[in-house]
């Protein structure tokens, strides 16, 4: 039994060896797109030869490939980037939103930004404003149909019991499991919103994700905002210059360094 | 040692739940349909040495007198028990040893065993079975209330039976009458004698016990012949009785009629006059003075070589032929007597004037003088008739005793002639008054004692309950045995909801006799069958506690990780598809460990997998995971309501990256699930229950342990936490024990008790 975790100071690096290494590699300059297919086969070598660089990769993609004597263009930067915060089909309705919007706005949207969303909601679409509170959303579960269904064969061996006259359905106490906290992410847009809420009468100054779901259905762009909020939410955080460094020298706690024990690339890919 | 031992699942109780539950099954007990509480058995009839007794059994278990249990061995739980025992003995003739009570405290092991009942059906009940109990295994405490005979058990005795005896006893024209003091205020004459009634003490002579008793009476007897009239006199009669202990033990006896044999202790009889039969010595002078006609008063002396002629034997002239006439100033003027001691016998010496008119006298020719015969006959006393008697023809052999013939007048050669001529006559007039039988009550005692005993023998025998401690203990053992062999409490009695597609496992119980717990197994996993390591405690201070082992744990987890990732441990894995992108779980295990493990501080769960993620234009790396999830547990009560809610935290996160949100929406439902599967199992496997509405709220209905000790007690639990453990997961709570059915107080309490108008 592995009783003992080894993985406590994983977020530090072993800077000696990978000063060493990069003697030994060749510094591979990259501008196009075409560049950085050629290299893959190279920088995934490189990747898999440091593997804690390799964790890093999703802290930071741009900082831990250049940290493997990689030098990217920007337009390189910004695909590599890019390419790790969304699958393409999110990718694509994240770009359409956000020209929509743009277009019917006159503005970049910004709907994580509860300050310009109250603006936007109650000046410029002129929406009367609700009393939210007390409201939450409705969510997407997250409780797998096995789990159901297994539950519910349970509750129909407890109905089948009443036909035992020594047991009846438990009287006892109850017993809860709370599942992940309500996530952005889960939002269910299809449900309907509550109706007859009560106007505020004093216009809010800063508008959440949250409360903008009960305004979906009193115009389309709100709808879209929400959307291209969750989105935007929903995107993987990429660590700055300085998380990356933090996290690396082990000063922040990241999954990457703590859950993830290692991350091996394959030899080939797209791209 | 292992959480659960060598089984899958334990619950385990404190010894005040046991308590509790055994109070309720005692005070619940019902027999035959028929409540038993409070436990009053009887009556039973049972025969002491002969001595047909009733005895009423009662067990207490109240506030005053409570039973109570410890836990002996790892299958005897001791029990102390307050036992009373009542016997009541047919013929005591003492009304306050009629009953005795033994109050005592018992200790008895019980064995905690599994039944089922009915044979068959599924239904198990762990409790405590009493058959084959056996009297020696009866351990006894206390004892209170065996009897110390006193004097006062055998005076009242004696008391009781006077009134059931006759008081008049009536032989031979003797009248005899018994008192013991108003008993009988028909009596006559009426008591006046002393004592007032009869006096009862104990005394000790050698090795034995004796009751001496003095009795007052009243005898009216006739005067002996010649008397006439009769003898009365109140007395008393002084007596002993030995004590004897029966057989066994359990009583003793007084055989009131039979005489000691030690001749110190013989019955006396005393009385408080004498009878007035005047002295034996007027009796024998009289007697003899009436014989006086009966015998030859001149007796000749015919011629010979001496003097010749006659003498007349006088007694007070009482002879008028007789010539001369006895002068009244001789001595004696009539026959007298007096007693003499010679030796160690008494004699009546006995003096008889004569007359001596005789011829042919020495030197005087003719020789005329009174004179007297003085002789000595000795008292021969007869004890068994009460007399005297004297043979008036019999000489003493004693020389100096000899008849003697004295002369008044003339030279003491003549008198001494005279003397001589006479003497050779006088055997036969003395003999001649024949043999005398004085009658007298010198020995009355004697002659009533036949009477007197068979009065005394009416007594009969006087029996008194005895105990002694040996014999009140074997009792005790005998009647604690025989009421609880046929007994059996049940602690625990799971039900299976459906027995048909989830029949329960056979419960084995077992002790923890240090820290006081009773720990309930089901679903052996190792060892030979049948064969039981003990659990750990693991109730660390709760009266509740349940666990699920680490095996059993872990096919759990292992069960619901593969149902729930349906191609895992495949070389492609199990796709996951999420709206951020895709993986495939190749692997994932998950085990529980205490703290200290992975230098975490609380128990958890290990996670360690491996996943292929796929990522737009790059690569997909396959990434190895590992880190600890931790439940949170929390209690919340509401409305009286327990709740139990649990969520499980991943550690080693930053929540703040939002980056997480997808694995743990991954991960926390399976940790979810298996959460669900572990308590689901072990709440069905210990007889509990859960009803899932996990669809609707994701909250379930449970009761850990099962609901009701069958017949007994309802049962409320509540769970407080979820420990992980690398021996398994630990579910401690609380519990309550009330009553199954309702009492006297709780129908008060509902203000239903019956009324006549219903």
């Amino acid at each position: 039994m592995d009783d003992t975790r080894g993985n406590k100071n994983k977020g530090k690096h072993n800077n000696r060896k990978l000063s060493d290494d990069k003697k030994d590699k060749k510094r591979l300059v990259l501008e196009t797109h075409e560049d950085f297919a050629k290299a893959t086969h190279e920088i995934f070598q490189r990747l898999n030869d440091n593997p804690d660089l390799a964790k890093l990769l999703l802290v930071n993609p741009v900082l831990a490939i250049e940290e493997l004597d990689v030098e990217l263009s920007q337009e390189l930067r910004h695909h590599v980037m890019h390419a790790l915060q969304h699958p393409p089909k999110l990718r694509e309705r994240r770009a359409e939103l956000e020209a929509s919007l743009t277009k019917a706005l006159g503005q970049t949207p910004k709907p994580n930004n509860e300050e310009w969303l109250a603006d936007v909601i109650f000046n410029q679409l002129d929406v009367e404003p609700l009393n939210t509170s007390h409201r939450t959303p409705v969510y997407k579960r997250v409780v797998s149909d096995t789990l159901v269904n297994y539950a519910q064969n349970i509750r129909e061996r407890w109905e089948r019991s009443k036909t035992n006259p020594r047991r009846s359905r438990p009287k006892g106490g109850k017993i809860r499991f709370k599942t992940p906290g309500d996530k952005i992410r889960r939002m269910d847009l299809d449900a309907p919103v509550p109706k007859n809420l009560k106007q505020l009468e004093e216009t809010p100054t800063a508008l959440s994700l949250e409360d903008l779901y009960f305004y979906r259905d009193q115009n389309p762009i709100i709808n879209d905002l929400l959307e291209l909020g969750i989105i935007q939410r929903r995107a993987f955080p990429i660590q700055s210059a300085d998380g990356y460094r933090k996290v690396k020298n082990g000063d922040q706690a990241s999954v990457f360094t703590t859950w993830i024990k290692s991350a091996t690339f394959k030899s080939s890919s797209e791209g | 040692m292992a959480l659960t031992g060598n089984y899958d699942y334990c619950v385990e109780l404190t010894i005040d739940v046991v308590r509790e539950i055994f109070h309720e099954a005692f005070r619940d007990e019902t027999v035959d349909g028929e409540p038993m509480f409070p436990h009053n058995l009887g009556p039973i009839s049972q025969n002491f040495s002969g001595r047909n007794a009733t005895i009423y059994v009662k067990v207490y278990d109240d506030e005053s007198r409570p039973a109570d249990l410890t836990f002996a061995d790892e299958q005897h739980i001791r029990f102390s028990i307050p036992f009373d025992i009542d016997v009541e003995l047919d013929d005591s003739p003492d009304p306050t040893l009629s009953k005795i009570t033994l109050r005592a405290l018992i200790g008895i092991p019980g064995l905690l065993d599994t039944w089922e009942e009915p044979a068959g059906s599924g239904q198990y009940y762990l409790g405590v079975d009493f058959a084959g109990v056996q009297p020696s295994d009866v351990e006894i405490d206390s004892l209170d209330g065996v009897p110390v005979i006193g004097v006062e058990n055998y005076r009242n005795a004696v008391h009781k039976r006077y009134t059931e005896i006759q008081h008049i006893y009536e032989q031979s024209g003797a009248r005899l009458v018994l008192y013991d003091g108003n008993r009988d205020l028909s009596l006559t004459p009426p008591n006046e004698a002393t004592p007032y009634e009869i006096q009862v003490v104990l005394e000790t002579h050698g090795a034995d016990d004796y009751i001496k008793l003095t009795a007052p009476f009243h005898l009216t007897v006739p005067l002996p012949a010649p008397l006439s009239g009769q003898f009365e006199s109140y007395g008393r009669i002084v007596f002993w009785r030995l004590v004897e202990d029966s057989a066994d033990e359990t009583h003793v006896i007084v055989h009131m009629d039979q005489e000691p044999t030690d001749a110190t202790l013989q019955t006396q009889i005393h009385f408080d006059t004498t009878p007035d039969t005047g002295d034996k010595l007027n009796q024998i002078r009289n007697m003899i003075r009436d014989r006086y006609a009966l015998i030859t008063h001149e007796i000749p002396i015919p011629p010979g070589f001496g003097p010749s002629g006659r003498f007349l034997v006088y007694n007070n002239n009482d002879d008028a032929t007789l010539d001369p006439t006895l002068p009244v100033s001789h001595i004696p003027y009539e026959i007298d007597a007096v007693l003499e001691t010679y030796g160690s016998s008494e004699y009546v010496k006995i003096t008889v004037p004569i007359y001596a008119d005789m011829e042919n006298v020495p030197f005087i020719s003719v020789y005329q003088s009174f004179g007297r015969v003085i002789f000595w006959r000795e008292l021969v006393d007869d004890p068994m008739a009460g007399t005297i008697t004297v043979n008036m023809g019999i000489e003493p052999s004693d020389p100096s005793l000899a008849t003697q013939v004295e002369f008044d007048s003339g030279l003491q050669v003549v008198k001494d002639a005279i003397g001589d001529a006479v003497a050779g006559q006088i055997p036969p007039v003395l003999a001649a008054f024949g043999v005398i039988v004085v009658p007298g009550f010198t020995s009355l005692e004697n002659q009533m004692m036949p009477q007197v005993l068979n009065a005394l023998a009416n007594f009969g025998e006087i029996v008194e309950p005895k105990f002694s401690q040996n014999a009140a203990e074997t009792l005790l053992r005998e009647q604690v045995a025989n009421y609880l062999q046929t007994r059996k409490f049940p602690v625990y009695t799971p039900v299976s909801p459906d027995p048909e597609q989830a029949p329960l496992d056979k419960p084995v119980g077992r002790l923890l006799v240090a820290p006081e717990i009773l720990a309930i197994l089901f679903n052996q996993r190792s060892g030979e069958p049948g064969s039981v390591s003990l659990p750990d405690d693991f109730t660390n201070g709760n009266r509740l506690a349940v666990a699920i082992g680490r095996d059993r744990a872990l096919e759990l987890i292992r069960g619901a990780i593969e149902d729930e990732f349906e191609n895992i441990n495949t070389d492609k894995g199990h796709k996951i598809p999420t709206d951020e992108g895709t993986a495939w779980l190749k692997k994932l295990n998950i085990t529980p460990h205490s703290a200290g493990a992975h230098g975490e501080s609380e128990g958890h769960m290990w996670v360690t997998g491996e996943a292929e993620v796929e990522i737009d234009c790059w690569p997909d790396p396959d990434v190895e995971f590992e880190g600890p999830l931790f439940i949170d547990a929390t209690q919340v009560i509401e409305d009286g309501e327990c709740e139990l809610e649990m969520e499980a935290r991943v550690g080693d996160f930053d929540f703040d990256q939002s980056c997480c949100d997808v694995f743990i929406d991954v991960i926390i439902p399976i940790v979810g699930w298996i959460m669900y599967f572990i308590i689901e199992s072990t709440v069905d496997s210990v007889g509990g229950a859960v009803a899932g509405e996990i669809a609707d709220n994701q909250e379930d209905i449970i009761e850990p342990v099962p609901p009701v000790v069958v017949g007994v007690a309802l049962i409320t639990a509540c769970l407080t936490d979820f420990l992980i453990e690398s021996g398994g997961f630990i579910l401690p709570g609380t519990i309550d024990v009330r009553r199954d059915t309702r009492s006297y107080d709780d129908l008060e309490m509902d203000r239903a008790l019956p009324r006549p108008d219903r």
